[in-house]
């Protein structure tokens, strides 16, 4: 399997199963008269029409600008408290028990108290959005600055550096491999509970856009806002994984070298 | 601190406060006289419901949809991840795809199970496989793909099959995955379960809370959280117990 | 010659769950300006222990530490300090060149100088043109060059250096030597150094305190009085350097 090594062979070996998996798709529904699963065709034919462009400022946007939003100020705050919590051992003996109890909640099933909280408006989106996804980053941050390695810690100190650089040079960039995959679950939890937020709350959001046209029984827009939101979802897992590669180059610099 | 026997668990003493706060910030703060409820209604509510058969019934069935998906799950992934860990063309050929099944959240596709299934306990664990089969599967490989080498270099040596292979090296490298694999699954299948229901319909808990909701009966919405929350936590704990005890070799 | 540094009744207690360790014991010593001193004694006695308090990481239970005649209470400006785990004292998501600028950057210096500053330290310690590379990219000896130039980058007065040689190869560790040597002549800067290696403490001292005993107190003090410049070649096939080994060998071991 030498053949393997090469990276042109290793991506046709890697999309030959999608590709058949569509076509298969694409040929079994083509004549399908089952009216749950319209011919794949149809259903790209409606995705142009739903999606470009004509449902993306009242659906897309909001859901985008939601998602985003609520996606900052969350790995912000988590971010900001891990640190706190991380640095100072005893302090965080305190908050554990309720961030561990707080964090076994599922993060969708907040969302009707975050509605109890702000109604159904676009602000208890961004903050039910922001609320989940501050945990998984908490936590990330908070494990990684506790293991931030002493001896750079001294080496901080004897360079008499500041404690803004201490914080921004040292112990964030230490932490910062442990951090970023809290940063991935948080992204996705986000993503999960804005879908969930747009379908309980109703009103706009390409969730709210599926689900209102299952109940009018339009299947085929259903349809092409499964794919979009799979398509998204997708998609934002590829640029998340991107960032995160070239921000922790040197992290995957030093473990290639070291196996 | 000096005071050995006056000692208090710091996790009491955080609870105790947060509830506090809660019920301050209700009663007297800036949520008095919103729609949400106090902590003392909230904890009258659950101490009510723990006596009511509807609500056991609801975790049973939440529990039911979790432990069947999970169960499902396990079965179908575990073999196929270990024959997709088996061959470097099998790997490669299913990476992109599960991949990209993996990172899809379960709650994507509740439209079109709601379509399949309707509202039922089959939906939710429909749900529940789809949401861990894949990741479970691509981390056997992983773990399968990671036996030594030279382990694997040796037995070839000494003549023994792919079965003894896959049998004393390929599964003892790829148990730590595995069980890596299974802890996170448990904890998605019941959030996955709580999806079902509050975002599908399905029967359970989650479907509790979206009744309570709608219904304006605000301290039953904040009981089943809590009750969400009490369970997720006993979940995770028994998962990490169950696997000290049964899989001792692992360090972790 | 003015005092760089003096130790007064310096005594050291780790206080940990299963009781306090007693490693230092009212040790007394004065650094000259511009003099090389080593720090030997077996392995455990205290000399990192020594360290940490001279560069302000811990503070003495009792006793006090002057630098230039100012008592030290936290890390003390114009010193700068090669640790002795080197791996671990880099900061591996910084170049070699940012490395040396982050200590650098609360010097009031302008950018064009800090820069000059990079460069020249980094051709002192002969890795020209390593700028842009991480730290792990190197190898050990040059990862210690890397981390004797962040510290010679800051133009202290006095520098101080736990074990700097310990993990490198034979050969690296002579350069390494000679270039310590180069360096105190061209800056004036005061060293002091832990060892491990009687040898190297007695080709690069000018003084050798050797710590002993469980707490540990002096010695004894060594004056090196070979003359300088010495040479890696001459100067270890010299007489008085064996007796001096000798001596000090027998000291760290306890046998005289
Ligand atoms: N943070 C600490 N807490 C408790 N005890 C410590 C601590 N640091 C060092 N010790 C103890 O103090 C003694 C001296 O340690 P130190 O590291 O100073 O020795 P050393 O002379 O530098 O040894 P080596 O030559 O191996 O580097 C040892 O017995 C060690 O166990
Ligand atoms: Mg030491």
């Amino acid at each position: 399997m030498r053949l393997l090594n090469s990276r042109i062979i290793r991506f046709l070996v890697g999309i030959w199963l999608p590709i058949v998996l569509i076509w298969w798709w694409w040929t079994w529904s083509a004549d399908s008269v089952d009216p749950f699963f319209p011919p794949l065709s149809a259903i790209w034919e409606q995705f142009k029409f739903n999606w470009i462009w004509q449902y993306v400022p009242i659906h897309v946007v909001p859901s985008l600008r939601n998602l985003f939003v609520g996606y900052f100020i969350g790995i912000f705050a988590g971010i900001t408290l891990g640190a706190l919590l991380g640095a100072s051992p005893r302090v965080s003996r305190y908050f554990e028990p309720v961030i561990d109890f707080l964090r076994s909640i599922p993060p969708v099933a907040t969302v009707p108290v975050f509605i109890l909280f702000f109604g159904l408006d676009a602000q208890m989106r961004i903050v039910a959005v922001a609320v989940a996804a501050c945990f998984p980053t908490l936590l990330s941050t908070m494990q990684g600055f506790r293991a931030t390695d002493p001896t750079l810690l001294d080496t901080g100190k004897v360079f008499r550096l500041t404690p803004f650089q201490m914080m921004w040079k040292v112990r964030v960039p230490n932490a910062s491999p442990i951090i970023w995959s809290g940063l991935q679950v948080s992204l996705q939890i986000a993503f999960v509970v804005t879908i969930a937020s747009e379908i309980l709350g109703s009103g706009f959001g390409i969730g709210a856009f599926t689900t209102i046209s299952i109940d009018s029984f339009m299947i085929l827009d259903a349809w092409t806002g499964v794919v979009l939101l799979g398509l998204l979802g997708f998609a934002l897992n590829v640029i998340f994984d991107l960032v995160e590669r070239w921000s922790l180059r040197w992290y995957i610099g030093q473990k290639k070298l070291a196996s | 601190m000096s005071g050995k026997p006056l000692r208090i668990p710091a996790g009491l003493v955080s609870a105790v406060v947060a509830l506090l706060i809660w019920q301050i910030a209700t009663t007297w703060g800036p949520l008095a006289g919103s729609s949400v409820p106090t902590a003392t209604s909230t904890l009258a509510e659950l101490w009510n419901m723990l006596f009511m058969s509807e609500t056991w019934d609801s975790i049973w069935q939440t529990i039911q949809m979790a432990l069947y998906g999970f169960l499902i799950a396990v079965v179908i992934a575990i073999p196929v991840g270990i024959l997709i860990g088996l061959s470097r063309f099998a790997f490669i050929s299913t990476k992109f795809t599960f991949d990209f099944f993996k990172v899809i959240p379960p709650i994507v596709i509740i439209p079109i199970t709601i379509l399949v299934f309707g509202p039922t306990l089959q939906m939710g664990v429909f749900l529940v496989v789809f949401a861990i089969v894949f990741a479970l599967a691509i981390q056997t490989a992983y773990g399968v793909r990671d036996a030594d080498p030279v382990l694997i270099e040796t037995m070839r040596c000494y003549g023994m099959g792919r079965a003894k292979q896959v049998l004393y090296a390929r599964l003892p490298a790829a148990s730590p995955f595995i069980a890596i694999g299974i802890r996170i699954s448990v904890s998605a299948a019941m959030i996955v379960a709580v999806v079902a229901g509050l975002v599908g319909g399905a029967p359970g808990l989650g479907h509790d809370l979206l009744l309570t909701e709608t219904n304006g009966q605000n301290s039953a919405t904040f009981a089943i959280v809590l009750i969400l929350g009490i369970l997720g936590l006993a979940v995770s704990r028994l998962v990490v117990f169950l696997q000290r005890r049964l899989i001792f070799w692992t360090a972790s | 010659m003015a005092t760089a540094i003096s130790v007064n009744g310096v005594s050291m207690e780790y206080k940990t769950p299963k009781g306090t360790t007693h490693v230092l014991d009212d040790v007394s010593y004065e650094v000259q300006d511009g003099h090389f001193v080593s720090i030997v004694g077996p392995s455990g006695v205290g000399k990192t222990t020594l360290l940490r308090l001279l560069t302000g990481l811990a503070l003495p239970t009792a006793g006090e530490i002057q630098v230039r005649g100012k008592k030290i209470s936290s890390s003390p400006d114009d010193l700068a300090v090669v640790l002795q785990d080197y791996t671990r004292s880099l900061m591996p998501w910084l170049s070699v060149e940012k490395n040396i600028a982050l200590p650098l950057k609360n010097q009031k210096l302008s950018k064009a100088e800090r820069k000059e500053r990079i460069t020249a330290s980094l051709a002192e310690v002969g890795l020209e043109g390593a700028e842009s590379k991480y730290p792990w990219q190197l190898s050990g000896g040059m990862q210690q060059r890397v981390s004797i130039a962040r510290a010679l980058a800051v133009r202290p007065s006095i520098l101080v250096m736990d074990e700097p040689f310990a993990s490198v190869d034979a050969q690296t560790r002579f350069d390494l030597e000679d270039l310590v040597l180069k360096v105190r002549d061209d800056f004036g800067i005061t060293t002091l150094m832990v060892t491990h290696d009687i040898d190297e403490a007695v080709y690069l001292s000018d003084e050798i305190v050797v710590l002993h005993g469980k707490p540990a107190k002096v010695r004894d003090v060594v004056k090196v009085d070979i003359p300088f410049p010495r040479s890696q070649m001459e100067t270890r096939n010299d007489q008085r350097f064996a007796e001096l080994r000798t001596h000090v060998y027998g000291m760290v071991r306890g046998l005289e």
